[in-house]
């Protein structure tokens, strides 16, 4: 699990992005990547292209990150999800909160 | 009696013994002395002393069997031992260090390396003790949450065991730690004989899921038993939980609402796997899909209720589990699964052992017991509705009376009280006056176990009141196979559309605690029908809304329309009551 | 016999300087100790008991070399190896040695004390 997060240069973007098992272990890294940021960005996304799994705790954080970036205002993106991670996302019909790709 | 600055030298040499003291003491250590080994034990024994010298060669017990002893004495505290040495043999040190020697101080003794050692061995010491006190706190804080849980427990089990998990068309497998795990299952019957079913699964584990599951459960018992239905119960469960919960902890949940005379069972599915719905007749399954975000994400106003309708029959099984079904992993890491557990419905196995297939399945594949019983599934079978009336009334009044609030329990002489209540458009739309009603009703200690008849009652005639007079809907679309959808589809759209009308209530009670009378009228903005046609008509004929007069009449006395047909009246008598006579 | 040292001037400089005013207790201590120890090991040659002999002049061994006296240390060791390779012809020549060798750091050290 490792969690690595990317500012664009007029620091609009903020892309997030999750390598390996997405779980309870990435808890305060994960919440790191953007509490840190001094600047407020607009978009926000989170790459899951090397995430392996998903599991409810990862669901929370993304709740949380959504809290933070302005709750239904928030504009956050889940992208490069495989099979299995869209599957999780799609039970608990998150892409009423979020958008999934 | 441990001295922190005492030590113990054991050594036969007198001479050797007293140069080993005074450097000792130079270093400000307090000396115990002996000369042989059975001494040096004793004293050990008597003293607690923080260090031991030991020579090797001994009389009476030679140095490595009091190190032996030494150990085994003292588990649970560090006490450097030292052998006074100077063999060069590596197979006697081995064995020193074994028999629980730490090290040697070899002839000719220095000064200045003793210290040195001492030095050492003591910041080993202390760093052993820090480590048990350390241990120590960490193993009081484990009991206390330990009791917590417990209390958790007992707490929830008080709340939870009002329920009707028990009924004999129900099966369920639940962890015995499922509270712990975030599964909750809840089951009630309502007043008017329907089964609501919820199956529910927070993130977390612990206390932290366990906090989520008491509100939970209280809610969702005391609307059932006051008469809301599913949707109403979902909406106010995800309020409860969205204030409560903190951001990131929500509950995957499915409810289920079965009407065992209408034949329909209302499925609200949010984050839970989907379930199956299994058709006796035919054995095809229809999956429950989960639409909603679970429970305790959403703010109340975007909350969405919507529940797909399902028409059922007797022998049909619906099924719901919790994840942990699916992710329920063997030892090779290798997951259950979703086609699994699909596969064991389309197998072929009779109905009433597909529960069992369930469970055999998941213990099968886990190859291991005990952790078979650490998922949620349950199973609810259709039944027709005398059935379940058979089993349910005792119990729901036992409900109706715990969940009943405190009100007129002490009245003495006649109570009497009035009370009219009307809805216009909005409230028509937008609630359910029943449970209020039914809540009133309840204050009156000798209505409280008749519920159930009251419940059917007031039921019967709003919904006459609001879809016939009202809305001005024709119940023979009921009656139809494809009838229901319609006509629930055009009920919705009417009262969507609604901009005037009104449905009220007027309700006067006497009474004593002996018996009591209790006058229901209700009257509606309507036409009105012909009553008259109807009313002749022979007992047990359908035509007035599924039960029908019939029934009516059956629980109430004096049902009478009042012209044009827009008004209904009628009487509940309990107990002994003498009436005034007719006004 | 004369020109060798009896006694290693530094050690016994360190034991002066730990012992103190006890110096002489020490000294004392080992007089006694050593007379003990000398008729132990006479007492395991009469009895033909190698272990005896060996635990004996290992202790003495220990005593001396504490003392400061490494000549007589070095006699005791000949005598423990004796004892632990299970013999004891020659061991009547060694004590002899070890006798007068211990007269011999008993006056130095004796001397010390004046």
């Amino acid at each position: 699990m490792a969690i690595t997060s990317q500012l664009s240069q007029d620091s609009a973007d903020l892309t997030i992005a999750v390598q390996g098992r997405f779980d309870f272990s990435a808890h305060q890294d994960f919440r790191k990547a953007y509490e840190s940021v001094a600047a407020q960005p607009q978009h926000y996304r989170v790459d899951m292209r090397e995430a392996t799994y998903l599991d409810s705790s990862a669901l929370g954080m993304l709740l949380l990150l959504r809290d933070y970036a302005g709750g239904d205002g928030a504009d956050i993106a889940i992208v490069n999800c495989n099979d299995d991670v869209k599957k999780i996302l799609t039970i608990s019909n998150f892409d009423q909160l979020f958008s999934i790709s | 009696m441990a001295e922190r600055n005492s030590v113990l030298i054991a050594e036969e040499g007198a001479s050797d013994r007293l140069l080993l003291a005074t450097l000792l003491q130079n270093l400000g250590y307090g000396v115990l002395e002996a000369d042989n080994g059975a001494d040096a034990l004793a004293l050990y024994q008597r003293e607690r002393p923080a260090l031991v010298l030991l020579a090797v060669l001994m009389p009476r017990l030679d140095g490595l069997e009091v190190a032996r002893r030494i150990r085994e004495l003292t588990a649970d505290r560090f006490v450097p031992i030292l052998f006074l040495t100077s063999a060069q043999d590596p197979e006697l040190l081995s064995a020193c260090l074994e028999a629980g020697g730490d090290d040697f101080l070899t002839r000719p003794y220095n000064g200045i390396l003793l210290r040195a050692k001492l030095n050492a061995l003591r910041r080993m010491s202390e760093m052993n003790q820090t480590l048990a006190r350390q241990r120590d706190e960490i193993a009081r804080h484990n009991h206390h949450l330990l009791r917590e849980q417990e209390m958790a427990k007992r707490v929830f089990d008080k709340v939870a065991h009002v329920g009707a998990l028990d009924l004999p068309n129900i099966r369920y497998t639940l962890s015995p730690l499922a509270v712990f795990n975030g599964d909750v299952l809840l089951a009630s019957a309502g007043p008017s004989g329907n089964l609501i079913v919820l199956l529910g699964d927070f993130t977390g584990h612990g206390l932290a899921a366990a906090i989520g599951a008491m509100p939970l459960a209280q809610t969702f018992y005391s609307m059932v038993a006051k008469g809301f239905h599913v949707r109403d119960i979902v909406r106010e469960l995800n309020v409860k939980l969205y204030d409560i919960l903190p951001v990131g902890v929500f509950c995957c949940a499915a409810a289920v609402e079965f009407d065992f005379s209408e034949n329909t069972a209302q499925v609200w599915n949010g984050g839970l796997p989907d379930g199956l719905l299994y058709r006796s007749g035919t054995g095809a399954c229809q999956r429950l899909l989960s639409r909603h975000v679970p429970l305790g994400i959403k703010p109340g106003r975007q909350f969405n209720d919507t529940v797909d309708v399902f028409e059922t029959e007797p022998g049909d099984r619906l099924f719901l589990w919790s994840d942990g079904i699916l992710e329920a992993a063997n030892r090779s890491g290798a997951m259950f699964g979703e086609q699994r557990l699909l596969d064991i419905f389309g197998g072929g196995s009779a109905p009433q052992a597909l529960f069992d297939a369930l469970n055999g399945a998941v213990r099968d594949f886990l190859g291991d017991e005990a952790q078979a019983d650490d998922l949620s599934l349950v199973e609810v079978c259709v039944v027709a509705r005398d059935e379940f009336a058979g089993v349910a009334p005792a119990w729901q009044e036992e409900v109706a009376a715990a969940t009943a609030g405190g009100g007129m329990t002490d009245a003495h002489g006649v109570m009497e009280w009035r009370l009219r209540f009307e809805l216009e458009p909005d409230s028509l739309r937008g609630m359910n006056p029943l449970p209020l009603l039914l809540h009133i009703l309840m204050e009156v200690p000798g209505l409280r176990s008749r519920s159930g008849q009251l419940y059917t009652l007031l039921a019967e005639l709003y919904s006459n009141a609001l879809e016939h007079g009202v809305l001005g809907l024709d119940s023979k679309l009921k009656e139809s196979a494809q009838g229901f959808a319609q006509y629930y589809q055009q009920r919705g759209q009417a009262l969507q559309d609604l901009r005037a009308g009104c449905v009220a209530f007027d309700l006067a009670y006497q009474g004593n605690d002996n018996g009591g009378l209790l006058s229901i009228g209700v009257t509606d903005s309507g036409d009105g029908f012909d009553f008259e046609a109807l009313l002749a008509r022979p007992l047990g004929q359908n035509g007035y809304s599924g039960r029908g007069v019939a029934l009516l009449r059956k629980i109430s006395q004096r049902m009478r329309f009042i012209e044009p047909g827009n008004q209904v009246c009628l009487e509940y008598v309990w107990g002994q009551w003498e009436r005034e006579p007719s006004r | 016999m004369s020109g060798k040292q009896h006694l290693d001037p530094v050690a016994v400089a360190e034991l002066k300087g730990v012992m103190g005013s006890d110096f002489g207790l020490l000294v004392q201590t080992f007089f006694t100790d050593s007379v003990q120890r000398i008729e132990g090991i006479r007492a395991a040659l009469s009895a033909a008991d190698p272990e005896a002999l060996r635990r004996a002049a290992h202790s003495f061994k220990g005593s001396s070399g504490n003392m400061g006296a490494p000549h007589l240390a070095e006699l005791c060791r000949a005598l423990e190896e004796l004892g632990r390779d299970g013999g004891i012809d020659g061991g009547e020549q060694l004590l002899d040695e070890l006798a007068e060798e211990y007269d011999a750091v008993r006056a130095e050290l004796g001397a010390l004390l004046l």
